[in-house]
């Protein structure tokens, strides 16, 4: 039933953090993972001129096929337009690891497509012609909300989803390129500039060992260190005890 | 009138008869798989290697391999002598009396099994299994008997009595092979010793047969049963479940749901097709028998065997080392991991992280390469360059991250400039070998790694490689020649103790007696590359008294680090490094010395009151004069 349903997946390159090298963009691993818990075939786009080796990933994850549309400083929204445009669902990672899919993206194609736009989706269900969205809120809170197809959902980073690199899919899938012009307008207003970190020593406060230290901070039976070991009582008051200790630490902030 | 003597040569050929047609029957269900090297001319090799190389493994129960001796050697006597004077028909009474001899060591063998049995250790299967030595005393007793009457007994009744537990014996022997019983091991065993997957196992090479996969062509491990080669699925038919990788396993001790011989017998049932009610041995810890079935086409993941199973194994070869049979156990498990890791990418926990910072970082941890000698800014490491050119090439491996272990490095670097050796490390350029890569199934990730450590490796002028990381060790040493990379590789240990032996070491005149230590051996120190001297002369050269755990050498138990289970850590009932920290403490060593980033790593990771973990480098700095 809800394969019915067409549903289309925006995928960007992105780059590790650390080793700068191509790889898939973090939200977008999880549009896609959270898109294969609604279909089976999906509709997977891309724009611009991304590196294979950035849609590797995407591949390995189970995208069977990537359209590639545009070309390089191509408009990202001018060129998907068209192609999203008989598409009923349209996820989406809420934020790219750079360049024109970051944070504006869903908003421009909900204006420019005239569809309602879900953020910071963690899950996602469909009702017959509604969707049903869990939506990530600060400090652990979630929210329900429901919007009726066509829509357009962006998802967070932390969604729960379930879906490994596989070499053998990654081999399998393929990437499907066409061409198709557009102004290139907005890339020409971005500007970048060298991020700039200062390092921060570390100092250790105190000389011990690993070991010693690991001692000091585990419970012990004999009360002597660290924390309370506590064997009596029922679940919830053994819970209570570390819910005091939490509040305690300011762990929890209510 | 038919005698006796007629039926016994009339029960002689239909044994043979019987025999034929099961190893037909077997050889069908071993030729479902894959095509291995096969040449008939191996068979010439059983002799040398039944009484040598697998003597060698059994051997090390005397009692058992005495035994065995007993009920086997007897049993192939009596057949061979049965043959000639019944098979032949010569009916010689002289020849009786040789048989009845050797129908009597050959009682004297099954009383012995049949003792054994009766206060069986845990690791031995019951079922089928406890049949045997009756069968065995009655075929015995049965020939004895009829060889003291010369099988023209006056006395039918008795006569008649012994040619029934002849018969019981023969039907035991004969179906045994077609019916999948005990004795199916005889042939498949002494088959397995011709055909044996690893042939260089017997040239004294230790190490594994895992073969590089052709990715190109789709090659992605093994699915199901069919996919394991011919040679191997022969080998599962020769295992007597005897549980000695059963008691040596840590994931088993541990509670993990693994037991090495199950899985093995699970991989007969998957070949033959059927479910694992029948077998009769432990199960894997928390899973019952019996809800697993299998066929050869069908799946081995999910229905045969749970992928828990297939992650909880450390790849220590423990079980290896103690198969008398010589079957090879890590190489079908790694097998089976790298069609999960490569068809589905669901590797458990930490894992799949694992795997996917190696992808993007090289790295196992996600670290920035440009790091990994930061530990060594101060003590003036040459960075090798290309076009330059030095003696040794230090290899730190992921340690270098571990701020644990980049003391033992910053010792080993002092160590080898006290002895003036010329040395450079790889700076930015080094990558992951590839070792975890591999153990979890990822063989195009270590596939890519090796290929790009090669090529850089051979672009350097270097002699030697040395490294403080056996899992590095291994790698570079056994597994890179594969892919065109022959390099010299050594172990720190090993280098320690040469540079030891040619007196380029001068060491303070101690001062204060060290306390007792024990030695943990690294499994692919050990167990891998054969190497437990070298480390134990160095500790000796230092002037420290090695206690020895019960467990050590090459029968040591596993850290539980290795094949990646630290990242898929399995749970069980315990921790293997717990256990492993136990034999520590039952030596009454007040500090255990390690000679690897990852026991090092694990053992420091035991909570609790426990001996202190010092690295090899470690102590052998501490001890240099000036
Ligand atoms: S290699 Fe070690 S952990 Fe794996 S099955 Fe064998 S004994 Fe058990
Ligand atoms: S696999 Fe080897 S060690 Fe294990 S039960 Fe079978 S014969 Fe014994």
């Amino acid at each position: 039933m809800s394969n019915h349903v067409k549903v289309a997946v925006l995928v960007t390159p992105g780059y590790h953090p650390v080793s700068g090298r191509p790889r898939p963009a973090q939200a977008d691993v999880a549009a896609l993972g959270v898109a294969q818990t609604i279909s089976t075939s999906l509709k997977v786009l891309t724009a611009g001129a991304p590196s294979d080796a950035s849609l590797d990933g995407y591949l390995g994850l189970g995208a069977s096929e990537i359209e590639v549309l545009g070309d390089e400083g191509c408009d990202i929204v001018d060129t998907l337009q068209p192609a999203l445009s008989g598409q009923e669902l349209i996820l989406l990672g809420g934020r790219a690891d750079g360049g024109e899919a970051s944070g504006l993206l869903p908003y421009q194609l909900s204006a420019q497509l005239g569809v309602p736009l879900v953020p910071d989706a963690l899950t996602v269900k469909l009702v017959g012609r509604l969707v049903r969205v869990t939506q990530f809120m600060p400090k652990g809170l979630r929210r329900e909300v429901e919007v009726s197809l066509p829509a357009i959902i962006a998802v967070h980073p932390r969604a729960p989803i379930n879906v490994q690199y596989a070499f053998a899919k990654a081999r399998q899938g393929r990437l499907l390129r066409s061409r198709i012009g557009s102004t290139g307008k907005v890339s020409s207003y971005w500007q970048y500039e060298a991020a700039t970190r200062r390092p921060l020593m570390l100092k250790a406060k105190l000389k011990q060992s690993g070991h010693a230290r690991m001692l000091g901070a585990i419970a012990s039976d004999d009360g002597k260190s660290g924390g309370q070991v506590v064997k009596t009582g029922d679940a919830v008051a053994k819970a209570q005890v570390v819910l005091d200790y939490l509040r305690e630490h300011r762990l929890i902030d209510f | 009138m038919v005698s006796f003597a007629h039926i016994l040569t009339g029960l002689f050929w239909l044994t043979m008869v019987v025999l034929a047609l099961g190893l037909a029957k077997r050889s069908a269900y071993w030729r479902q798989g894959q095509e291995a090297a096969f040449s008939w001319v191996s068979l010439l090799t059983v002799p040398k290697r039944y009484f040598v190389d697998l003597h060698h493994v059994v051997a090390r129960e005397p009692y058992i391999a005495r035994v065995h001796v007993a009920t086997a050697g007897g049993a192939v006597a009596v057949l061979g002598l049965v043959a000639l004077n019944y098979g032949l028909m010569l009916y010689q009474t002289w020849l009786d009396y040789v048989i009845l001899f050797f129908a009597l060591v050959m009682l004297a063998g099954s009383i012995a099994v049949w003792q054994r049995r009766r206060n069986a250790p845990s690791r031995l299967s019951k079922g089928a299994w406890s049949r045997l030595p009756v069968s065995l005393i009655a075929f015995s007793l049965g020939t004895a008997v009829l060889m003291i009457t010369h099988a023209t007994a006056s006395v039918y009744v008795i006569a008649a009595l012994a040619m029934v537990g002849v018969l019981l014996g023969a039907i035991e022997f004969a179906r045994g092979i077609g019916a999948g019983g005990p004795m199916k091991h005889a042939i498949a065993g002494l088959l397995h010793l011709a055909f044996h997957p690893r042939q260089d196992r017997f040239d004294g090479k230790r190490s594994t047969d895992l073969k590089p996969l052709n990715l190109e062509k789709g090659e992605f491990g093994v699915a199901k049963p069919s996919d394991i080669t011919w040679n191997r699925l022969l080998s599962f038919d020769a295992c007597v479940q005897c549980g000695k990788c059963e008691a040596n396993c840590p994931a088993f001790a541990a509670g993990q749901p693994l037991n090495p011989k199950k899985l093995i017998q699970d991989m007969v049932v998957g070949m033959v097709g059927g479910s694992d009610a029948s077998f009769a041995g432990s199960p894997y810890p928390g899973k019952p028998v019996g809800q697993h079935s299998g066929a050869p086409d069908q799946p081995i993941i999910g229905q045969l065997v749970d992928a828990d199973t297939i992650w909880s194994c450390t790849t220590c070869r423990a079980c290896v080392q103690e198969c008398p049979m010589l079957i090879e156990h890590v190489d079908t498990i790694v097998n089976i991991r790298r069609n999960i890791t490569l068809t589905t990418g669901d590797v458990p926990n930490k894992g799949a992280e694992a795997l996917e910072n190696l992808r993007t970082t090289d790295t196992v941890g996600g670290y920035p390469v440009e790091v990994r000698y930061n530990w060594s800014i101060d003590l003036d490491v040459p960075v090798l360059q290309p076009g330059q050119q030095t003696d040794w090439l230090l290899v730190a491996g992921e340690g270098a991250f571990d701020m644990r272990y980049q003391r033992a490095l910053r010792a080993l670097v002092k160590v080898l400039k006290h002895a003036g050796v010329q040395f450079a490390v790889l700076g930015s350029a080094e990558k992951d070998c590839g070792d975890l890569a591999r153990r979890l199934g990822d063989e195009a990730g270590f596939q890519r790694l090796a290929k790009e450590n090669i090529a850089l490796l051979k672009n350097l002028k270097f002699k030697r490689i040395v490294t403080p990381d056996p899992h590095v060790f291994h790698c570079l040493k056994n597994e890179y020649p594969a892919f065109g990379g022959e390099f010299e590789v050594h172990h720190h240990s090993q280098v320690i103790q040469s540079l030891m032996k040619d007196d380029r070491l001068r060491l303070k005149a101690s001062a204060t007696a060290m306390p007792d230590f024990t030695y943990h051996d690294p499994c692919y120190l050990g167990r891998y590359n054969g190497e437990t001297d070298a480390p134990r002369n160095v500790l000796k050269g230092i002037g420290i008294k090695v206690v020895e755990m019960e467990r050590s050498g090459m029968k040591a138990r596993c850290c539980g680090w290795g094949g990646g289970s630290a990242f898929t850590d399995i749970p069980g009932e315990a921790r293997i490094s717990d256990m492993r920290m136990q034999d520590v403490k039952s030596t009454g060593a007040a500090k255990v010395a390690v000679a690897c980033p990852n026991c090092t790593a694990m053992l420091e990771g035991v909570v609790g009151d426990r001996p202190d973990v010092v690295e090899l480098a470690e102590l052998v700095a501490e001890r240099l004069a000036d």
